[in-house]
C-alpha cells in the first residue's frame, strides 16, 4: 500500500508538473475565464443578440425585425396597379425605391444600373420587382448574396397588401384583423421531468469531455508503462516493488490527473460565469445551470468509465516494448471506445430507446450511455445500481487480471505480445 | 548471512529454462554467477528477486525462506534501465522511496553516492544529458544508495572506461569489505578473479560448476603439468609423448608453446620427470598446471562442453 501510494505520488507529480499538462489547464482555464466574464467588461450586446447592453442601447422589437436592413435601390414595377408604396418604403427604410416603366426595365435597371456619370452607382447594390398581379411578383437581383432577404420583406408585404385589399371588398376591418392575428402569446414551460432541449449541450459536452479523457490519458497511461519497458526501467521498478502497485499507481494518477486538468478548467468557467451571469443575461444558463445529480452521474460513471479504460490501456502498455507499437495495440480498445460514444450521441435524443438501455448495462459502454440516460431520459434507480455494480465488477476483473497480465509483459521484451496469448501465459500458476 | 540456492527449476510454457539451479554464497563475499548469453542468469537473478516464481526448489537465508522484501537489496541489471527524461537526483530518490528510504535519507544518500562516483554535479541534471559511462555510474549509485544487504550486479563493468572502471572496482571491493552479500555476473574474467571467492557457472539453465574459486582451479591443476622443449615443437613433442608415455600422461590441450599434460598413473609427474631425463627431449620448461578462469569457462561452458 505504501508503495503503491509512492508510485502514485511520483506519476502524478509526472503528469502535474510537466508543461505540457500545466500549460493546458492554466490556458484553458484561463480562456473560459477570460471569454466568459468579457460581458461584464465590454458591451458585446451587439455582437450578441440578447445579452444585458449598455444604457442607451435599445433591443429590437418584434415588428422592427420585419424590417429589411437593405441599403440599395429597388426598382419596381407595377403591373396590377395596387402596390402601397408608403408601405414599401417603410419596410426599406434605408433603401431607394425607384418606379419603372416596365419589367424590361426593371431587368435593365438590376443587370446595368443607371446609365448616370456617377461612378458610385456601378457599385451600389440594386434589386427589383415586378408585380404581375396582387399574387404574382418576379424578384430581380443580379448576385443574391448568401444572406439575402429583401425577398422574404417583399412577400411579406404583397401578403399584407393582398389580404388588406380582399378585406376591404368583403367590408372587412383589415387594421382589425390584422392586429387579431397578430397577437402574441404569452407562454411559460413549466418543466416537472427533465427538459431534453436544455440537457441536451450540456450532456452532450459532458460525453465530450469523457471521451477526450480516456482517449488522451488512456494513451498516455499506456505510453507509460511502454516507455518503462522501453527504457528499461521496469528492470529496477519491477524488483524494487511489486507490479500491482506500478499499474494501480499508474492508473489511478492518471485519473487523479485527468479529472483535475477537467475540474480546474470546469470549475474556472462555471465561476467565472456564475460572477457574470447577469451581464449575459442568463442566456447560458443551459450549458451551465447542470442538475447536481447529473454532476453526480457523470462523476461516478465518468471516473469509473475511465478507471476501466485505464487499466485496459495499462496491460496493453504493458505487452509492447516501444512506445511507438502502443497506438497500434491499443487501436482496438480505441475504436471500441469511440463507438462506443458515437453509439450514444447519436442516441442522446432517444435515451430511453431499447439500444440504450442494453448499452447502459454493457460495462464498457455504460459510462457514457447510462450518465446520457441519467441525463436525459428515464432511468429508475435499480437500474443505474445495476449498471454500477456491472461496472464495479469489470473493473475488479480488469484490475486482477490486468495486474496478472501487467506483471507477466513487463519483462518480456521483442514484438508485440497478442493479448490471447498474455491472458493464457497469465493464466499459467507459476508466472 | 548465509544465501543458498536449491534446485531451483523455471519453466516458461512447456520449456524448461532453470534444470536445477544450486549455489550458495555468504556476506563479505562474492559469488561469480558465470555462463554465457542466454545460459539462464537473468532467469536465476529474477528468481532470487521473486520476480519470477521458480516452479520447484527453495531458496533459503541462513536457513529460513528467503523473502526479498524483508531485505536491503541493490539490483544492478545487465539491461541498464532509468528514466532517460527525469532528474538524475529525483529519480534516484523515487527508486530508494521504492525501496523503503525516506525522502530526506534518499535525498542525502543519493547526493553522497554521486558524490562517491565522482558525478555530484549532475544530480539536478536529466539523465539522458550524461555520457554512457557516467550513466552506468548513476546507475550504480542508484544501486547502493539504500546501503543493501545484498548486492546483485550484472555485468557492471560494461561501457566503462579503464578510469570509471577503476572507481567501480574500488566501490565493489569496499562494498565486499563491508560485509556485503554480492552477486557478481559478468563475461569479464579478471573482473570475477579478482573480486569473487566463490563461482558457479550456468550452462543451459544448469550448474556446471560451483564452489571455491581457488580450489577449483588447484583441483583442475592437480595432477597436470605443462611441459615445452627446446629440440622439439608441441606438435611433434605432443606425438612423441603419446607413443612413448602414454602409460603415464596424456595430452590434455595443446597451446602454442607448451603442452598441457594430465597423469593417468600413480606418481605419474615424479615417472614423467624420471623417464624425460632418460630421453632425448631437452627439456626447456615445466610446472604444475593452474588454469585460468577463462580456461575454466571455456571448458565448461564452452560448444565442446
Amino acid at each position: 500500500m505504501k508503495q503503491f501510494g509512492i508510485v502514485w505520488r511520483h506519476e502524478l507529480q509526472g503528469y502535474v508538473k510537466s508543461k505540457s499538462y500545466i500549460g493546458i489547464t492554466v490556458g484553458f482555464a484561463l480562456l473560459f475565464a477570460i471569454l466568459l466574464s468579457l460581458p461584464s467588461f465590454i458591451d458585446l450586446s451587439g455582437i450578441i443578440p440578447g445579452l444585458k447592453g449598455n444604457e442607451g442601447s435599445s433591443t429590437k422589437t418584434e415588428s422592427e425585425t420585419a424590417l429589411s436592413e437593405y441599403d440599395g435601390t429597388i426598382y419596381l414595377y407595377d403591373k396590377s396597379g395596387q402596390m402601397e408604396e408608403e408601405l414599401i418604403a417603410q419596410l426599406y427604410p434605408s433603401a431607394r425605391i425607384e418606379m419603372a416603366d416596365s419589367e424590361e426595365a426593371v431587368k435593365g435597371l438590376v443587370e446595368n444600373g443607371e446609365q448616370s456619370e456617377d461612378s458610385e452607382s456601378a457599385d451600389e447594390k440594386r434589386c427589383g420587382f415586378a408585380v404581375e398581379s396582387p399574387t404574382d411578383y418576379r424578384y430581380y437581383v443580379k448576385n443574391r448574396s448568401f444572406s439575402d432577404s429583401v425577398g422574404e420583406v417583399f412577400d411579406y408585404a404583397m401578403g399584407v397588401m393582398y389580404r388588406q385589399g380582399r378585406l376591404q371588398e368583403i367590408g372587412a376591418d383589415a387594421a382589425e384583423i390584422e392586429e387579431i392575428y397578430n397577437t402574441p402569446m404569452t407562454s411559460e414551460t413549466i418543466v416537472l421531468g427533465k427538459d431534453s432541449v436544455r440537457n441536451y449541450l450540456y450532456t452532450y459536452l459532458l460525453i465530450f469531455v469523457v471521451y477526450f479523457m480516456v482517449l488522451i490519458y488512456g494513451n498516455s497511461v499506456a505510453t507509460s508503462v511502454a516507455q518503462e519497458k522501453s527504457n528499461r526501467a521496469m528492470e529496477v521498478l519491477v524488483t524494487s516493488t511489486s507490479s500491482n502497485s506500478l499499474i494501480f499507481g499508474k492508473v489511478l494518477a492518471g485519473t487523479v490527473a485527468s479529472f483535475l486538468q477537467v475540474g480546474v478548467i470546469i470549475g474556472a468557467a462555471l465561476a467565472s460565469y456564475g460572477a457574470s451571469r447577469e451581464a449575459w443575461n442568463g442566456m447560458l444558463d443551459f450549458v451551465f445551470q447542470i442538475p447536481s445529480q447529473v454532476l453526480l452521474a457523470f462523476a461516478v460513471f465518468g471516473i469509473l468509465g475511465y478507471v476501466l479504460y485505464a487499466f485496459c490501456y495499462g496491460v496493453l502498455g504493458a505487452l509492447v516494448s516501444k512506445t511507438e507499437d502502443v497506438s497500434r495495440t491499443a487501436g482496438p480498445l480505441m475504436f471500441m471506445f469511440v463507438i462506443s460514444f458515437l453509439l450514444t450521441v447519436f442516441n442522446l435524443q432517444n435515451s430511453d430507446g431499447a439500444l440504450m438501455k442494453i448499452l447502459s448495462f454493457i460495462p464498457f459502454t455504460s459510462p457514457n450511455a447510462m450518465f446520457a440516460r441519467v441525463a436525459m431520459g428515464n432511468v429508475a434507480v435499480w437500474e443505474i445500481a445495476v449498471s454500477l455494480a456491472l461496472l464495479i465488477g469489470a473493473i475488479a476483473v480488469a484490475a486482477i487480471g490486468g495486474a496478472k497480465i501487467y506483471r507477466m509483459g513487463t519483462l518480456m521484451y521483442g514484438n508485440p505480445i497478442k493479448l490471447s496469448r498474455a491472458l493464457k501465459m497469465s493464466r499459467e500458476k507459476d508466472q | 548471512m548465509k544465501l543458498e540456492v536449491r534446485e531451483i527449476r523455471k519453466s516458461f510454457g512447456d520449456k524448461e529454462i532453470l534444470h536445477g539451479i544450486s549455489f550458495e554464497v555468504e556476506n563479505g563475499k562474492a559469488l561469480g554467477l558465470l555462463g554465457r548469453n542466454g545460459a539462464g542468469k537473468t532467469t536465476t537473478i529474477r528468481v532470487l528477486m521473486d520476480v519470477f516464481r521458480a516452479n520447484s526448489g527453495e531458496i533459503l537465508m541462513d536457513g529460513r525462506k528467503f523473502i526479498p522484501k524483508e531485505y536491503k537489496i541493490g539490483y544492478l541489471p545487465e539491461e541498464r534501465g532509468l528514466y532517460p527524461m527525469k532528474k538524475v537526483l529525483e529519480q534516484m530518490v523515487y527508486l530508494a522511496n521504492l525501496r523503503g528510504m525516506g525522502q530526506r535519507e534518499a535525498k542525502e544518500s543519493g547526493k553522497a553516492w554521486l558524490e562517491r562516483m565522482g558525478i555530484g554535479e549532475y544530480a539536478e541534471r536529466k539523465l539522458e544529458t550524461l555520457s554512457k559511462g557516467n550513466q552506468q555510474k548513476v546507475q550504480l549509485a542508484q544501486t547502493l544508495i539504500c546501503n543493501p544487504d545484498i548486492i546483485i550486479l550484472d555485468e557492471p563493468f560494461s561501457g566503462l572506461d579503464p578510469v570509471n572502471s577503476q572507481i567501480l572496482k574500488d566501490v565493489v571491493k569496499e562494498q565486499i569489505a563491508l560485509g556485503r552479500l554480492v552477486i557478481f555476473s559478468s563475461h569479464q574474467m579478471n573482473y570475477v578473479e579478482e573480486f569473487c571467492e566463490e563461482i558457479a557457472i550456468i550452462n543451459h539453465g544448469q550448474i556446471v560448476l560451483n564452489g571455491n574459486l581457488r580450489e577449483i582451479k588447484r583441483s583442475y591443476g592437480e595432477n597436470r603439468l605443462t611441459i615445452s622443449a627446446a629440440n622439439y615443437q608441441p606438435d611433434v613433442l605432443e606425438e612423441k609423448l603419446e607413443k612413448e608415455f602414454s602409460d603415464i600422461v596424456k595430452v590434455v590441450k595443446k597451446k602454442k608453446d607448451y603442452l598441457i599434460l594430465e597423469g593417468v598413473c600413480k606418481g605419474a609427474k615424479k615417472r614423467l620427470l624420471e623417464m624425460l631425463a632418460a630421453s632425448d627431449i631437452d627439456l626447456e620448461q615445466t610446472g604444475n598446471y593452474e588454469p585460468s578462469l577463462n580456461d575454466i569457462f571455456v571448458m565448461k561452458a564452452g560448444d565442446e562442453a
